[in-house]
């Protein structure tokens, strides 16, 4: 097997569905042997089994099985399967057959035989099927045409071609048809000048409008160039299906001749047919097409210039980069967007010189058509230009400035960043950008994470197995999403849903994760450069009242423990307390559970105490624990609850954490008022799970369920009850 | 896993003489050829940037609306230039259901309905047509509405053998109709992003590209037990087998639908069904629209195939970042992209994904059926014309057929045979029953 650089569990259950059509009779089989087949077909067998030997028999058959297959070319069950064989093997046998058969059947039976014929292009045949072109049924007839067509018979010209002519209304398109085909034939041969006679033939004949408009075409493309002014013609007619297929031929038809043809309609059309020519040219990947869709771009009605610039875009051309950058400043939206994103794949890094350039422009939207081309390009050495450009009085270019300098700008930068806060009135900006610079520093990789041990199995007591090594070498090889799957681990522990614990560390900070099989677990962990934390630190002790929130918030997004320490004891500030204690509640990862679970007894407002409850709850939903600690913390936060809205919380999260623990702090909620039933659902989901873990307490809780509650509740605890009795030992 | 040969088989080196042969392929392969991105055509340049006048509508008809083609139908009902008038099934509840929808959303009574398709493409009003009937139809139906001079959307797979796939590149380009598969990916931007930075060399020199089929196992339709055939206007047994070999009425075929002689011959199956998505990108990915993989290969429960230009191609199943259904991924000598139905990017350098487009999850098909009906009116390429179609499919069908004889093949995208190698050439081509033909 191949390793690949990542790897997931991620299979859709719909990709999974192969579509096999389970039938009793098939013939994806092993292949048979031919003489088997043979007697099946020459016995009394039922249909369904000749059938299926027929189909056999297109795989394996030989010229010794023509005459078992013969004889069911007039029987209506079982013609379609025989053609089926008849068409796949070669020799002169099948031909015959066919042949033979051609006069014995009638109707559908012997359109099939004609059909047959024709696949296989039996020249022998064209004789009995010129005179079927006479048959009565049309059908047969029409069969007769085509196939005539197909086969190539020169002796079918004439025959065919009055019948297009003069021929009852059905059979004249199908005459029409065998006549194309065989010109085509013609043509394949290299007599072009016999093919474009039977097209020009055909011109002349009462056709269907498709048909005629197929006469033309082919009488264009044997011609080459040519018929390049009958192409003119089409191109020039008010007929929509004629000029229709002149736009489909003038793609086809190759050479000079044509380009011209197109570059003189461009000069003289109106603007919606020059739009169908340049279009054309640039299918035909004609660059003269790229003058006229630069022009185009630059001119007229924004949708025609917006077609203008995608077709310029499949050149690659440096000589459109003045016409992007022009239009990628547009009033019209669509105009500079699609400008703007052909700027932003444009491989070459020397347009970067030229939208660096436009930061010094005179038109503000040229200015921030370059700001914005300067964040979709990436171009990092714009930042220090970028910086010294933006003036807050400009306050669009001052905001989408800053996002740039947030998304490129590197740690070096940070300070001068930092400065700005002090300055700027759009602190705001300056506050997002430093936090995206936090942010984007403290991404970590591959090389910080150091697995110390992974477990997969039955967890935590069952049978498991030491993944470590395996674990180590994917993230060796940059792979920081885990699946916990059989695939990767092996099945140590089958028939039960297994669980993946990893304990690992980035830049020293140890974490444990635990997911179940086939989820899958990010190992990341955010470390922000120190230096940058001091940075920010610094600034705090120094700042005044006004930077002092944003710089607390960005200390958030820098994350780690300093940083922490520092709003923890902002929270102490009379003026910096309501910023500090969100900050703590939204905290990220599990490491302000300490502060969050203070705040939910000790502040006095119950705002706090609210925001820190849900804190809690979902830090203690995020820390990696074993369950019972999760779940004894979760029996204080529900104590703690003042509200049904975070007591449903606290339940959410113990349904996620199946164990005999979970299920009896769900019991003990059963009474609490405004979540009755949602603890009863969470205790019935639990029970399911641990049942056979623990049928002695769920048991006894359903029981208790269902005594309490009514309706479908108390059905379903019942039956987990009877189901819990009979699994105990 | 896929039947063991007989091992026994006596190859005969005669070729079977029945693949079309190819027309006037020079001139339409360079304008394929040349095809880098899609053309996004103007509104009001086509008539839909406002009220849309009578003239510049489109005027639909659909063929075979089960559960996918109802969704389709769907995105068409929403185009303001669009005008559906007519539904043809061959069941009567289905017609009626589509009646109904249609009658409910212009406000009348005039959606006709038909039974018989032949009806349908009959009425000259008609310029294009929804073919959604399942794959046993779809070329059929597709290549006699371009001969009555419809343009088509056409439900995939398209094609039931690397015949079919063929006759409908060579029908579509003969008589100039406008043709669209239903591989809507072609039309999502997260898909025609990644294609773009491998056609542009954005990864260095293409070197293999990986596509997820969704199962590599083929299968067949058989023959069941009779059940009492229903009144033809309830259910036409005979219009549903259509070019399928005869059968006697059974419920569970009728009901089967999308499923009944996928993929066609002996070689249906996953591979066709998810691989006319994602290695119809990987053809697209690697500007081989007009050719298909040269050598066929099954390894260790996987695909892989070579393209005339050394690219490998590898159908998996497994090992796939967490992206989302119907990956792809296209690696070149400095770099790799993968994306999938999350509508998400994921490269080796996001320096790569500069530009990249709005994310679109979900894999919507209304991307796709507005291309279809902008090339309608400008007479253009789809994204997904008829020849990327052909040799989308032609890929998937010998990848196929590798997989049933369980065995390297080698084929020829020049003379569409597999040289010297009987068994696999006559798992080319079918017989239609009849009265179908191409």
């Amino acid at each position: 097997m191949h390793r690949y650089p990542t790897r997931s569990t991620m299979l859709l259950p719909a990709l999974l569905i192969t579509a096999v059509l389970v039938l009793p009779l098939h013939a994806d089989r092993p292949l048979e042997q031919e003489g088997p087949l043979i007697q099946v077909l020459a016995g009394d067998a039922p249909p369904a089994e000749k059938a299926m030997a027929c189909k056999k028999l297109a795989l394996v058959g030989t010229e010794d099985a023509v005459p078992a297959l013969a004889p069911l070319l007039t029987d209506t069950s079982l013609a379609s399967w025989a053609r089926i064989a008849l068409e796949a093997i070669p020799g002169p046998a099948v031909d015959r057959a066919l042949r033979d058969a051609l006069p014995v059947v009638t109707g559908r039976l012997q359109i099939g035989v004609v059909n047959s014929i024709s696949v296989r292009r039996d020249p022998q045949a064209v004789p009995a099927l010129l005179r079927l072109l006479a048959e009565r049924d049309l059908e047969v007839a029409e069969a007769a045409a085509v196939a005539l067509g197909r086969i190539g018979a020169p002796q079918a010209r004439e025959p065919l071609l009055a019948l297009a002519n003069q021929g009852p209304d059905p059979l004249r398109n199908a005459a029409a048809e065998g006549c194309i085909l065989l010109a085509e034939d013609l043509l394949a041969q290299g007599e072009a000048n016999g093919a474009a006679a039977i097209y020009d033939a055909l011109r002349q004949a009462k056709l269907s409008p498709q048909k005629s408009a197929e006469a033309i075409r082919g009488a264009i493309l044997a011609r080459g160039e040519d018929g390049v002014p009958l192409l003119a013609e089409l191109l020039h007619s008010e007929d929509r299906s004629l000029f229709n297929m002149g736009l489909h031929t003038a793609r086809e038809l190759p050479g000079p001749a044509v380009t011209r043809l197109l570059q003189e309609q461009i000069a003289d059309a109106g603007p919606e047919r020059r739009l169908h020519y340049i279009m054309v040219l640039a299918d035909r990947g004609d660059r003269e097409a790229l003058p006229a869709a630069m022009q185009a771009a630059q001119e007229g009605p924004a949708p025609q210039r917006v077609t203008a610039l995608h077709l310029m875009d499949r050149f690659d051309d440096p000589a459109c980069l003045p016409v992007y950058l022009a239009s990628a400043s547009d009033p019209d939206t669509d105009v500079a967007k699609t400008a703007r994103l052909a700027l932003a794949r444009w491989p070459d890094a020397s347009v970067d010189r030229m939208i660096i350039e436009q930061l010094n422009a005179s038109v503000a939207a040229t200015r921030m058509a370059a700001i914005e081309l300067i964040r979709l390009r990436g171009i990092q050495r714009a930042v220090p230009m970028l910086l010294q450009s933006l003036s807050p009085e400009r306050a669009a270019e001052f905001k989408l400035g800053l996002k740039t300098v947030g998304d490129l700008a590197t740690v070096e930068q940070f300070p001068e960043l930092l400065n700005l806060l002090k300055v700027t009135p759009d602190q705001r900006s300056v506050e997002e950008a430093l936090a995206a610079l936090c942010i984007r520093a403290s991404a970590t990789t591959g090389g910080d994470v150091v697995v110390h041990q992974a477990v997969y199995g039955d967890l935590p007591d069952g049978t498991s197995r030491d993944v470590t090594e395996i674990v180590r070498t994917m993230v060796k090889e940059g792979q920081l999403a885990i699946p916990a799957t059989n695939t990767h681990f092996g099945d140590p522990s089958g028939g039960i849903v297994k669980k993946l614990r990893v304990q690992y560390s980035v830049a020293g900070e140890q974490i444990t994760s635990v997911i179940d099989e086939n989820d899958t677990l990010q190992l990341t962990g955010r470390v922000t450069p120190p230096a940058l934390v001091q940075s920010l630190l610094e600034a705090l002790s120094q700042a005044g009242e006004a930077e002092q929130p944003a710089l607390l918030r960005i200390l958030q997004s820098a994350g780690g423990a300093e940083a922490l320490a520092a709003v923890r004891s902002a929270a102490n500030d009379p003026a910096l307390r309501d910023t500090a204690i969100r900050l703590l509640c939204t905290w990220p990862g599990a490491s302000a559970l300490p502060d969050v679970i203070a705040l939910t007894t000790s502040a006095q407002e119950a705002t706090y105490r609210v925001l820190a409850l849900r804190g809690e709850v979902r830090m203690i939903r995020e820390m990696a624990a074993p369950v019972a600690d999760k779940v004894a913390l979760l029996e204080e936060a529900m104590a703690a609850a003042e509200r049904s809205q975070e007591k449903r919380q606290v339940l959410a999260v113990l349904n996620e954490l199946p164990s005999p623990e979970a299920l009896a702090l769900a019991a003990a909620s059963f009474d609490l008022e405004g979540v009755q039933e949602e603890a009863a659902m969470a205790a019935l989901a639990i029970a399911e799970k641990v049942l056979k873990q623990d049928p002695a307490d769920v048991a006894t809780i359903m029981q208790q369920l269902a005594d309490q509650a009514s309706g479908k509740i108390a059905e379903q605890a019942k039956k987990l009850r009877e189901q819990a009795e009979s699994a105990r030992p | 896993m896929p039947p063991t040969p007989n091992r026994e088989w006596s190859f005969m080196t005669a070729s079977v003489p029945h693949v079309p042969r190819r027309r006037f392929l020079t001139g339409a392969a360079k304008a394929g050829a040349a095809l880098a991105l899609p053309t996004i055509l103007p509104a009001s340049v086509l008539g839909r940037g406002g009220a849309t006048a009578p003239s510049e509508r489109i005027v639909l008809g659909a063929i075979g609306i089960g559960n996918r083609g109802s969704y389709d139908l769907g995105c068409f009902l929403e185009e303001e230039d669009v005008r559906f008038v007519a539904i043809c099934d061959v069941k009567k509840t289905r017609r009626e259901a589509v009646k109904q929808r249609a009658d409910s959303r212009y406000g009348n009574k005039d959606c006709a309905m038909y039974r018989d398709f032949r009806d349908l493409l009959a009425r000259p009003d008609i310029d294009a047509v929804l073919i959604a009937t399942g794959p046993n139809w779809h070329a059929t139906a597709a290549m006699y509405a371009a001969k009555a001079g419809k343009d088509v959307y056409c439900e995939k797979p398209c094609t039931k053998n690397i015949s079919q796939s063929l006759l409908l590149a060579e029908i579509f380009r003969r008589t100039g109709r406008v043709f669209q598969a239903g591989t809507q990916r072609r039309s999502l931007p997260n898909f025609g992003y990644a294609v773009d930075l491998a056609r542009r060399g954005r990864l260095g020199k293409l070197h293999t590209m990986h596509a997820h089929p969704g199962g590599l196992g083929t299968s067949t339709s058989g023959w069941e037990e009779e059940h009492t055939l229903p009144p033809q206007e309830e259910a036409d047994w005979d219009l549903y087998l259509g070019p399928a070999a005869w059968r006697p009425f059974n419920r569970r075929i009728l009901a089967n639908g999308f499923g009944f002689e996928k993929g066609g011959g002996l070689t249906g199956g996953g591979c066709l069904e998810w691989g006319s998505h994602c290695v119809d990108l990987c053809q697209w990915a690697n500007d081989a629209d007009t050719t298909s993989c040269v050598e066929y290969e099954p390894v260790d429960g996987e695909l892989h195939a070579r393209y005339p230009n050394g690219v490998k191609l590898v159908l998996r199943n497994d090992g796939w970042l967490p992206l989302g259904s119907c990956p792809v991924r296209f690696e070149g000598e400095s770099g790799w992209v993968e994306t999938a139905d999350g509508g998400d990017l994921v490269a080796s350098d996001p320096a790569l994904l500069r530009g990249n487009p709005k994310k679109i999850s979900g894999y919507p098909a209304n991307f796709h059926i507005r291309d279809f009906l902008d090339c309608v009116k400008s007479r253009a390429p789809t994204r997904a014309h008829a020849e990327a179609a052909c040799f989308a499919h032609i890929t998937c069908h010998a990848a196929n057929i590798a997989l049933f004889l369980d065995r390297k093949v080698v084929y020829d995208p020049v003379k569409h045979e597999f040289p010297g190698d009987e068994a696999a050439n006559r798992l080319r081509s079918e017989a239609l029953r009849a009265p179908w033909h191409f």
